[in-house]
């Protein structure tokens, strides 16, 4: 038997058990720690302290980092971000700057390569001071942004499925930007018809400008 | 860049390896560089 079985837990050195105002003072680099005030654990990465777990389990719950990356170009793409780790996945699209005014579309990847035989449908389109529109989408790319210019910043969501899968394609975009008086949001739910196995993705704007945006990706937790 | 010249360049991010690839789209990778929504004039 240990020694808990003989002695009450407060006569007992507790190593890596604290609260959120009594963490140790000179932290070594993996050094983990239970907060009995919050429920929360954290690790020392050397410089600050990381959240692992809240005070459930992670279990098959939330999102998880797979990468994300701030390029500049006429087109962004990025390979390998779809894996059969996830059956689901949410991108984030921050568009800081662009060349030309236009909107920005989107494309799979496969094995290196857009894939430029599928067809996306759907989306509308609402602008403040501007008569609310709808889009069908051409068979080569998907709108995912607002129309911009210059540094105005735009926001896309995609929450896509089964990019691994011989299951078609779905997904949900939505958008917002401020460009002029075309201040709005767009809604995309997007059915792609081909069965393919995708692992990339790339954006480029309509009108050939030069974009700068950071795009991250995270997996739905299975 | 201030032109309206479409940009030919493609970065390429590989989320395996975090390597990035700066290189000209090739003649099959050219998007169809058309304004699929033009914009009215401000009010």
């Amino acid at each position: 038997m240990g020694l808990s079985n003989y002695l009450p837990s407060s006569r007992l050195i507790q190593p890596g058990v604290c609260t959120s105002s009594t963490r140790p003072a000179s932290p070594f680099e993996g050094q983990y720690i239970y907060e009995t005030d919050t429920d929360l654990t954290y690790i020392y990465n050397g410089s600050s302290w990381q959240q692992t777990a809240g005070s459930t389990a992670v279990g098959n719950s939330g999102l998880v980092y797979v990468t994300s990356t701030t390029q500049t170009g006429g087109t962004i793409a990025i390979d390998n971000c779809f894996t059969t780790t996830y059956d689901s996945y949410r991108v984030l699209i921050t568009q800081t700057s662009v060349s030309l005014t236009g909107t920005t579309l989107f494309k799979f990847r496969s094995s290196g390569t857009a894939i430029s035989s599928d067809y996306y449908y759907g989306g509308n389109v609402f602008y403040y001071n501007t008569t609310p529109g709808s889009w069908y989408t051409g068979p080569t790319s998907s709108f995912v942004t607002m129309i911009a210019s210059g540094s105005v910043q735009t926001h896309s969501v995609i929450d896509l499925s089964f990019p691994r899968s011989a299951n078609r394609k779905q997904f949900t975009a939505t958008s917002t930007s401020n460009f002029s008086n075309y201040i709005g949001t767009t809604t995309h739910g997007i059915l792609n018809l081909t069965a393919s196995n995708y692992d990339g993705m790339q954006i480029t704007q309509d009108a050939g400008g030069t974009i700068t945006a950071t795009i991250t990706v995270y997996g739905y937790r299975k | 860049m201030n032109t309206t010249e479409p940009d030919r360049t493609i970065a390429i991010f590989d989320a395996m390896t975090g390597e990035t690839v700066v290189r000209e789209l090739t003649p099959e990778e050219m998007p169809d560089f058309t304004p699929a929504f033009v914009l009215k004039e401000d009010a």
